[in-house]
Parts: structure tokens; C-alpha cells; sequence
């Protein structure tokens, strides 16, 4: 029976840490046993160099360096209660998501999937006659389950977003959603196309309209500097460059090709930022590929 | 943001009073098995589920329907549904013989399944740990996630309970009753599905289809609970398959889908006597009667195979109708509007459920 143990009650004498994963056993022959079966091509004979056992660490120290992402497991049970177990250390485990800005602080469990171990948040009972147990053995078991990756990578939800202005969003928001499924990447360019002729021709409005206007007198010369070249005293107006009178379309996406490359970009930001992946499923022969999010994360970033 | 149910009301005629999901039996009752394992200081993250085959999408790469989440925890008026995952679709064999058929379905329910225990993972260790929050300026707090709505037709209901379709002989997912007692009084007393049984029926099922896909071997299963030999991914979910074991009591129906598909029954029911007075003269743009119906149905029969989303009405239909010079067209432009509605709303997959309702 394969039990997990509070994370504070992992510093015990009778502990023993696996010398190549975050695992930790009760007994030596535990562990001998584990890694002939985990680490079957690995030296079991000679620990490796950076190796310290787990009571011979500082108590600051004797968590394993792989608890922080996945927890160990070990192979007993303990007799803790959950509702007992204190949420100062309980949340001490817990992978900070960055995603879930709308709360204080959560603690999500790490994905046992992806570290290769059960979540130890805290004692789980698990009931080997448990149904829900048995059904959710049934699924670790399937060969997907350690197959799902990051659809985009994290790094490109970090990046800061080109869409930065209300209309440069609504445009955006326009040219993905329009017609319920958006436009195509033609319609998007003679879109963008559109917007900057629109643009073009406000300022051009707003050129006839300065032109209209009164034109600046000219300075009369003062009575000393007679014979000096009369200057006309520069407009404010015309006096800017073209960038700082171009729209914000205009400075942001000066070609279509251009705004396209970006809203495909931002289309990947968000889908990094919101944590979607992907898994390729075989059944009966043929693969697919379900994209999902967390449900978990999904629900706590709702909150 | 509700963390915990409030009081129930009572009515005027002393009888409780519900406005919400979160006064449901279900979550009462969930709610005080988790306040009682967790602690005073844990709540229940209530979720709803919403799957329908219906909305189908295709992006011209992938033909799939998505899976959508909702908190009903969050208490403003906007109800706020959120995609959480695209399943493929598996369609329908091509080749009409009952072994390819039986090899679609299987196909259809793994995956349904498998995508279901993807989607689950980190929630089914959560539904049974709880997850640590800290509200700003508050103290420590222990959600723990459940599943308290399953939003589906009972197509989809089926499927993902992994039930034998509405031609078996316990049609019912909540109880035992059988086909030919059903609607009448001797089926009012029909005793309620067991969950454990049924699902380590399945569950032993599964595990046999595994090893051995023979149909033979999925007889007993199907015989003694109508069941599929998968098992749900559902019962994984802490709350579902222990406790109060809610698996089936979970399964609510949308109401706006419900009176949606129901408004297109109507209408097409009463469709042949329509066009039986507006074919009567020589007015009608399509010929007789009979060379009108024809018309129709090879329309209905390529609108099948070319539907695609789009929030515009299928321009067939709207010309079919408009060109008709009869009068009474004019006085049926409100059911026009209302089939076209519907048909936009049911083609796009804009029928999110916004009313969710589940009777108690």
C-alpha cells in the first residue's frame, strides 16, 4: 500500500531518501528494493557525490531539493489527520501559480504527472477498495498520462503584449471574433488595410483643417536688426514629425503583413498565459490531440 | 464570491425556499461532508460541467466540441462560462457493418473518457485534499473542489457516464427502472442506480474489454445495468463515487437547450400542415406540395453535410421562405424569426447555457 506522509514529517531517522529521485523510504532495503526497480541502470552500489541522507541534514535542509516541485511518496502509512495538519506547512509545498492574481495566496498541488510523483500536500488515505481509487489508477495507468505538454511555452506569456492600446484591443478583438470565427488572414490584412486609411484620412482631415485656419503673422522686425531675413515663427503643429502624427494603428503595424505576425503572436501570449496544453491521445489506432487547460487552475483563476 | 450556502428561506406556505445551485440538496449536503473532514475553515468549490456534442466546431484542421466550466461559487449576475478543453470528435463509421460500428463507438467512448481524465487530473487529487487559499486580509481557508452540475443532453449524459444510449432497457441514468414500466404507475417506485455497483461493474468491464475487445464479453454489464464497458472518468472525483456518492444525482439539463431543440420539434412538426394550405394554389415558388417537401428535405440533407459554423442564417431557408409570395407567409414572419434564431444559436454553438437549471 503506497500511502504519502505529511511533508514536516519527512526529516525522521527512519527515512531514507532515494539517491536519484525525490522518493523517500522507511526502511534501507525499501530503497534498495526501489531503485532496482526505478533506477535499474544506475550505480546502486556508491551513492552519488552530492548526496546527503536525510538525517544527516540541516533541519533547514532535509527536504530534498525535488520536494519543492513534486513531493516524495513513501511507502507507509502515518496517522496524521488532514484536518489537523497545519496550513503554514501545508501550504509550503504548493506551486505558486502567477496566473491566479484575483487571490491572496493558493497552493495548488503539483501535477504528479509531470514531476513523476504523487502529490504530498498532505495525507492522503487512500483506500485500496476505494472506487474512486481504483478508477483513478485506471487512468494514471494510461499511456497519455505522462504525455501532456505546455501548448506554448511559458516564456511566451511573459512577454509584454503589443496590443497595449483600447483600439489596438478592439481591433484585435474585431478581426479574431468577427462573424464567430473571425476573419481570415486576407480579411485581417485588408482589415488592417482599411484601419489605415481610415487613419490616414483623419489626418488628413485634421492637415485641411490647419490649413483653413489663420496663418501665423510674420514677426516684425525689431528697429535694430533691420535688414536681417524674416523668419516665419514655426508652427507647434506642423513643427511635429510624421511618428508622432501617425495614429496608433499606423506606429504599432505600419504593414498588414505585419499585423498579422502580431495577432498571432498575442493569440500564443494567451494561450501560454491561460496554461493550455496538449496531449496526444492514441485510441484504437488512431491519434489525436485533446487541448485542454487545467480544470483545477481554470476554476481557481475564475475565483 | 459565496464560500458557503446561506440559510434557506422559507415561503409563505412554510415550504424552503432555493434561488440558486448553491441551495440545492447536493451542495448542502457536500458541504457539510467537507466542513466535517477538512475543518470549520474549508468551503466547497462547487463546479458545473458543461458538455454538448452539438456545438461541434470546425476550424478546417480539427472537427471537435469543447468542454466548458463554471464556478457557482462566483454569485454576480454574469454567468461566466469558460472553455476548458476542445474533445475530438469521432464520427460515425463509414463502412456499415457492425463491427466497424461497435470499433466507432469504442472509439467515441475512450476518448471521451480519456480526454474527461486529463481534464481531472490535478482536480481529483484536490477534490479529495482540498487546496489551501489565502484571501487577501483574510485568514487561511481550504477549497475543495466538487462537481456538483453535469450540463448535457441525455446523449451526452449517457456518454459520459458511460450508459448505453436511450434504446436500452434502463434508459433512466438515476434509477433502475425499466423501459416497459416507465411513465406508468408501476414504475414510480423503481430503485435508484447503485454507484458503487455500477461502477465497479464498469470498472471490471473496462479492464476485460482492455485485454479482450470481444462484444461477447460486455453482455452481463449491459444486461444487468445497460452500461458500457468504460468506465467514467467522473467517478475518479472525490464526492461522486464516495460519500454521498452524487455520480448521478450531478446530471441537470439546460433549459435554454432544451426549450431550444424543443421550439424546432414544434416548428417542424407543424410544418407539412403549413405547407399543406401554402402549396394548395399555384402560388407556390417550388411546385405542389409533394415537389416541395422533396425540395426541403434535399435541403435539410445538404445543410447536414455543409453545415459549418456561422452566425448567419442558412441562406437556403431564408430565400425558401421569402420568395413564397403566398399570404400566409407574412403572418408566420415570427416563427420564421424564431426557427432562424434558433437554427443560428443551435448552428454556431452560441447555446451556452445560461440557465442551467436542475430540479430538486
Amino acid at each position: 500500500m503506497e500511502q504519502d506522509v505529511p511533508s514536516h514529517a519527512d526529516a525522521g531517522n527512519g527515512c531514507w531518501l532515494c539517491w536519484y529521485c525525490p522518493r523517500i523510504l522507511m526502511s534501507r532495503a525499501s530503497r534498495s528494493r526501489h531503485m532496482s526497480v526505478r533506477h535499474a541502470g544506475s550505480n546502486r552500489l556508491v551513492p552519488p557525490d552530492a548526496f546527503v541522507e536525510l538525517h544527516d541534514q540541516a533541519p533547514s535542509s532535509a527536504r530534498p531539493p525535488a520536494v519543492a516541485t513534486g513531493g516524495p511518496v513513501v511507502e507507509d502509512a502515518d496517522t496524521a489527520t488532514p484536518s489537523t495538519a497545519p496550513l503554514s506547512d501545508v501550504s509550503g509545498d504548493d506551486e505558486r501559480h502567477p496566473v491566479l492574481g484575483g487571490l491572496g495566496v493558493v497552493g495548488v498541488p503539483p501535477d504528479a504527472y509531470s514531476t513523476g510523483a504523487l502529490p504530498v500536500l498532505r495525507r492522503r488515505n487512500v483506500f485500496l477498495t476505494s472506487t474512486a481509487a481504483r478508477i483513478r489508477a485506471y487512468f494514471e495507468a494510461m499511456p497519455e498520462a505522462s504525455a501532456t505538454r505546455r501548448l506554448v511555452p511559458p516564456s511566451v506569456g511573459q512577454r509584454a503584449s503589443r496590443f497595449d492600446t483600447p483600439v489596438l484591443r478592439e481591433a484585435l478583438k474585431f478581426a479574431l471574433g468577427a462573424g464567430g470565427k473571425g476573419m481570415s488572414e486576407a480579411d485581417q490584412m485588408k482589415y488592417l488595410s482599411v484601419l489605415l486609411l481610415v487613419e490616414e484620412g483623419g489626418r488628413a482631415q485634421r492637415r485641411r483643417g490647419r490649413r483653413s485656419a489663420p496663418r501665423p503673422r510674420r514677426v516684425p522686425p525689431p528697429a535694430s536688426s533691420a535688414g536681417e531675413v524674416l523668419v516665419e515663427s514655426p508652427s507647434p503643429v506642423d513643427g511635429e514629425s510624421s511618428d508622432e502624427d501617425a495614429g496608433d494603428i499606423a506606429r504599432a503595424f505600419p504593414t498588414p503583413h505585419s499585423f498579422l505576425a502580431a495577432g498571432r503572436q498575442e493569440q500564443r501570449r494567451v494561450l501560454s498565459k491561460l496554461c493550455w496544453d496538449v496531449t496526444p491521445l492514441e485510441v484504437e489506432g488512431a491519434t489525436y490531440r485533446f487541448y485542454s487547460r487545467d480544470l483545477l487552475l481554470a476554476a481557481l483563476d475564475m475565483v | 464570491m459565496q464560500l458557503w450556502a446561506a440559510q434557506l428561506g422559507l415561503g409563505s406556505d412554510g415550504t424552503r425556499v432555493r434561488a440558486e445551485i448553491m441551495d440545492s440538496d447536493l451542495f448542502l449536503a457536500e458541504e457539510a461532508t467537507v466542513r466535517r473532514r477538512h475543518g470549520a475553515l474549508s468551503f466547497v468549490l462547487g463546479l458545473q460541467l458543461f458538455v454538448d456534442e452539438a456545438v461541434v466546431s470546425w476550424s478546417g484542421a480539427y472537427y471537435m466540441y469543447p468542454i466548458r466550466a463554471r464556478v457557482v461559487n462566483i454569485r454576480d449576475r454574469q454567468v461566466q462560462w469558460v472553455t476548458v478543453g476542445y474533445i475530438p470528435h469521432v464520427g460515425k463509421s463509414v463502412a456499415r457493418t457492425a463491427a466497424a460500428r461497435r470499433l466507432a463507438s469504442d472509439k467515441r467512448n475512450a476518448m471521451l473518457q480519456r480526454c474527461l481524465a486529463i481534464l481531472l487530473r490535478r482536480f481529483v487529487g484536490a477534490s479529495q485534499d482540498g487546496v489551501p487559499i489565502t484571501f487577501p486580509g483574510q485568514q487561511h481557508l481550504i477549497a475543495v473542489p466538487r462537481i456538483v452540475s453535469l450540463v448535457a443532453d441525455q446523449l451526452g449524459e449517457r456518454a459520459v457516464m458511460c450508459l448505453m444510449g436511450n434504446a436500452c432497457e434502463f434508459f433512466c441514468s438515476h434509477c433502475m427502472v425499466r423501459r416497459t414500466v416507465a411513465g406508468g404507475p408501476r414504475g414510480v417506485g423503481a430503485a435508484p442506480r447503485d454507484v458503487t455497483a455500477v461502477l465497479d461493474a464498469q470498472l471490471d468491464g473496462a479492464i476485460t474489454r482492455d485485454r479482450d475487445p470481444r462484444p461477447s464479453l460486455r453482455k452481463p454489464l449491459a444486461v444487468e445495468h445497460s452500461a458500457l464497458a468504460f468506465v467514467p472518468a467522473l467517478g475518479a472525483v472525490w464526492g461522486l463515487a464516495t460519500d454521498n456518492k452524487q455520480l448521478f444525482n450531478i446530471i441537470s439539463f439546460d433549459l435554454l437547450h432544451v426549450w431550444k431543440l424543443g421550439v424546432v420539434r414544434m416548428v417542424a412538426q407543424r410544418f407539412p400542415s403549413f405547407l399543406h394550405a401554402a402549396c394548395n394554389g399555384k402560388n407556390a415558388r417550388l411546385g405542389p406540395l409533394s415537389d416541395s417537401l422533396e425540395a426541403l428535405n434535399l435541403r435539410a440533407w445538404e445543410m447536414g453535410h455543409l453545415c459549418v459554423p456561422s452566425p448567419t442564417p442558412p441562406g437556403y431557408v431564408v430565400s425558401l421562405l421569402l420568395h413564397a409570395s403566398h399570404p400566409s407567409f407574412r403572418a408566420l414572419a415570427a416563427v420564421r424569426c424564431t426557427l432562424l434564431c434558433t437554427l443560428r444559436n443551435h448552428s454556431t454553438g452560441a447555446s451556452i447555457p445560461r440557465g442551467s437549471v436542475r430540479m430538486y
